[in-house]
């Protein structure tokens, strides 16, 4: 019995190790997805929901625990007699019945009612259109008069980060150009599946100026992930700010520059795939003609990010590499909810430059983020992601300098 | 002499032989060699277990004894007529009909051979499994009731689904539910009442059942006579035939042979809940209703190169399409380029019809120019139209 004993305690000793370092990993200091703190009407909702639940639940299993140890101490054997063996004790029985019913009676209840006040869609007061296609989001914004005062009037495409008003009842319209994906804000609200054809609705509200990140919640492939994402509230006269300048005209790079020579690259190796919205050619008569991507002959999903305001991110490629030096990225980050607008704004400086990341990615995006994109994996003659071009340095000097003019 | 037992066997050689050689007459390529193959072997089987029974004389008792042969079960009577052999003749009988009329009556003939095969082997056998014939009879059942039950029930039921479907069929669209429920009503009842009177004769509850199965196969009979309930196809919208976009209801009515351009069934049942935009034909006007959007809309933004359904819905009497127009392609045609307008439209809907419409807009709308916006529009209601945004 003894020796039984002792072999057992080393394993019960690491089993607890482990349980207990699961249950402190909860406690991370810095959780940016932590459902538990909510920042906005929806997530409130559900978190008024899942804590009493969660509490509930709680208590339940402590006393179902308790009573299971104390039977298994007080009556273990010793020995003993079996004691007599009856059937049945009918009140008893009835009383274990009813209390779980009452119990989940109560969570119906709420739960219902939260649904319904989740789904609630006729107080919208700006409506964004979410597309997921592997592994990146897109976000566009419709002419609409909602969101700021005097509406959108130029619709608006970004991807990445989630430019949203705060205070504000955002209505996203969620769907998808190739498999399933979800859509989770975990501060925000609940998730949304982003299914092809169809337009599922979510609700979006931030209290607070602030960036708020999320993954895309439903397996969708290789690099699902890093397929990320993140919610960025503005308040109303910083996204004033931000829809102007998305919507402002395009400042083609000045002539003979570094940025003058990365257009020219960009327009023979990128804007088959990448839209920068006002990009124009002139041919040799003077003739005038807007360059205009075609993505659906080149990718699966039939889309790549628009990169006309893309310094105007603070991340790329599904949200997952840093525009931003670690330096910069901590300060907006941690920035308090009055200056959150004005640093976002800045946009990325050349001082906050993050470079290599995006060097890396114009080198080789493929063996940064993996993207069954090489020619040998190419499906129907389609990509899935960002091939690797195979640019000598010298282009990537161009081409960088004219992205770090997109802004 | 030849005893029974080999008289069968001999009898399964001949067959297996005369098989093989009308096999491998017909049958080419791997199909007849693998069938001659089959047969030769079976054949060659036949013929050793012909020699082995004939030497054993089918393990009959020895004319040396004949009180055993007498009281041998071999020697018993059979105890009934058995009316295989007059179905196999008519299994027969119907293979020659098969042969020369359909395909599917020469399968049911060598169904009904194979089933009679095995029916009157099973009885040939158990009557002379001993000489005591309530036994051979208890011993028949045990063997064949495992085959015979489940076949039977399966026929029957098919029997009885297909003459039901065969009503189904017959009646209106409307009518069939008051049919459904009826008929569901009916055997609720049934039901209730056997469970309520366990006590009730057995005699009544087939009686009743007979006569149900009856009805329903006769009127199932007729009605599959009378024909079925003409059956519309659900229209649905296509992209091929961009040309006939543009066809107003008068050109319809003037040319009513004009084929609707639908080829795909009604593939979006489900998209139809969850439709990106309604688009709507109300007095005249042409709207669309965004979910979440306050009052009627006449923009729209769809993301660029992603199929989007949109819900067309018709209130005003008259036939009307949406069409869709998303800029142009240039195309080379017999060396000359052209543009070629990107259209797509629905059926023609009528009053209180809806449809999904699937669009696709390829380019940005930076592609198009303000004066010829990518739009939905309805052909013959001018200035009607939804500009569509393409970030
Ligand atoms: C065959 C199409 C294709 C070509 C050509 C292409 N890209 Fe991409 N690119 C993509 C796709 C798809 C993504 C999204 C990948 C992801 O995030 O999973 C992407 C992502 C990016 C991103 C990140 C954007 C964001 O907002 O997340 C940058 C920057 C980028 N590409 C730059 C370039 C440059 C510069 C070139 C030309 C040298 C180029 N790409 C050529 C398809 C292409
Ligand atoms: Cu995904």
């Amino acid at each position: 019995m003894k020796t039984v004993r002792r072999s057992l305690r080393r394993p019960a000793l690491a089993l607890g190790g482990i349980a207990a370092a699961v249950v402190l990993a909860g406690c991370a200091k810095n959780a940016p997805q932590d459902t538990f703190r909510p920042a906005g009407e929806n997530a409130r909702k559900i978190d008024n929901l899942q804590r009493p639940v969660f509490y509930t639940a709680g208590i339940v299993l402590l006393i179902v625990i308790a009573a299971v140890v104390f039977a298994m101490i007080k009556y273990r054997d010793r020995g003993q007699e079996m004691p007599e063996q009856t059937h049945g004790k009918p009140w008893l029985e009835i009383l274990l019945t009813i209390i779980p019913a009452v119990i989940l009676l109560f969570v119906g209840v709420f739960t219902v009612k939260t649904v319904f006040a989740l789904a609630k869609v006729d107080d919208t007061q700006c409506i964004v259109n979410v597309t997921g296609q592997q592994w990146w989001w897109e976000y566009d914004y419709p002419a609409q008069a909602g969101c700021m005062p005097g509406g959108i009037t130029t619709p608006i495409v970004t991807s990445g980060e989630l430019v949203i008003p705060d205070q504000t009842k955002v209505l996203l319209h969620i769907t998808s150009r190739d498999v399933i994906h979800s859509f989770w804000i975990p501060r925000l609200n609940g998730k949304r599946d982003a299914v092809p054809g169809r337009d599922q609705t979510l609700r979006m509200e931030a209290d607070q100026p602030g960036i708020y990140t999320g993954q895309c919640t439903e397996f969708c492939g290789l690099s699902h992930a890093r397929m990320r994402m993140a919610a960025v509230s503005l308040n109303a006269d910083d996204f004033g700010t931000w829809v102007a300048n998305q919507t402002k005209a395009y400042a083609p790079a000045e002539k003979d520059t570094l940025a003058a020579q990365g257009e020219t690259q960009f327009i023979t190796n990128c804007s088959r795939c990448h839209q920068v919205n006002g990009l124009t050619t002139t041919d040799a008569n003077g003739v005038v003609t807007p360059v205009l991507a075609n993505p659906d002959q080149y990718e699966v999903s039939g889309s790549a990010p628009n990169l006309t305001d893309l310094m105007t991110r603070t991340t790329f490629a599904g949200a997952t590499f840093d525009l931003l030096t670690p330096a910069c990225r901590e300060r907006l980050y941690n920035a308090p909810p009055d200056q959150f607008g004005k640093l976002y704004l800045q946009g990325v400086t050349p001082e906050c430059f993050n470079e290599g990341e995006l060097r890396d990615w114009l080198r080789n995006a493929p063996a940064k983020k993996p993207m069954y994109s090489a020619e040998n994996e190419k499906l129907d003659g389609k990509y899935r992601g960002m091939p690797n071009l195979n640019l000598t340095e010298n282009q990537i000097d161009q081409l960088v300098a004219y992205l770090l003019e997109r802004k | 002499m030849l005893t029974t037992g080999s008289k069968l066997t001999l009898g399964g050689t001949a067959l297996s032989v005369l098989g093989a050689i009308v096999w491998g007459i017909t049958k080419g390529g791997s199909v007849g060699y693998v069938g001659v193959l089959g047969l030769t072997s079976a054949a060659a089987a036949f013929l050793l277990l012909f020699v082995v029974v004939t030497y054993l004389r089918d393990a009959n008792v020895p004319p040396s004894a004949p009180d055993a042969l007498t009281g041998s079960a071999a020697a018993q009577p059979p105890p009934t007529p058995s009316m295989w052999p007059v179905v196999a003749a008519f299994g027969v009988g119907l293979l020659v009909v098969g042969a020369v009329t359909k395909p599917i009556v020469f399968k049911a003939a060598i169904v009904v051979l194979a089933a009679s095969a095995v029916e009157w082997m099973v009885q040939a056998w158990s009557e002379r499994a001993s000489s005591d014939p309530a036994y051979n009879a208890s011993l028949r059942k045990r063997i064949i009731h495992p085959l015979e039950l489940p076949v039977l029930v399966a026929v029957g039921v098919a029997v009885l689904v297909y003459s039901f479907s065969r009503i189904m069929l017959f009646l209106s669209k409307s009518d069939g539910p008051y049919a459904f429920i009826i008929v569901g009503v009916l055997i609720v009842a049934f039901a209730f009442t056997f469970a309520a009177r366990p006590t009730l004769k057995k005699g009544v509850i087939v009686a009743v059942c007979t006569v149900a199965a009856l009805g329903v196969v006769s009127t199932g009979a007729v009605m599959a006579i009378s024909g079925q309930r003409t059956i519309t196809k659900h229209p649905t919208t296509a992209d091929e035939d961009h040309s006939q976009c543009l066809r107003d209801a008068q050109q319809v009515a003037s040319n009513p042979e004009y084929e609707e351009i639908e080829h795909r069934a009604s593939q979006h049942v489900s998209a139809k809940s969850n439709p990106a935009a309604k688009v709507i034909l109300e007095n005249g006007q042409l709207h669309a209703e965004v979910v979440g959007a306050q009052g009627p809309q006449v923009t729209l933004t769809i993301a660029r190169s992603n199929p989007t359904n949109i819900l067309f819905i018709n209130r005003d009497s008259g036939e009307f399409r949406l069409t869709a127009y998303a800029g142009t392609d240039v195309q080379t045609v017999n060396d000359t380029q052209v543009k070629i307008e990107r259209l797509s439209c629905t059926t023609l809907i009528h009053k209180d019809g809806e449809q999904m419409f699937t669009v696709a807009f390829p380019k940005s709308s930076a592609a198009a120019t303000p004066d010829d916006p990518y739009r939905l529009f309805v052909p013959g209601l001018d200035g009607q139209q939804i500009t569509v945004y393409v970030p």
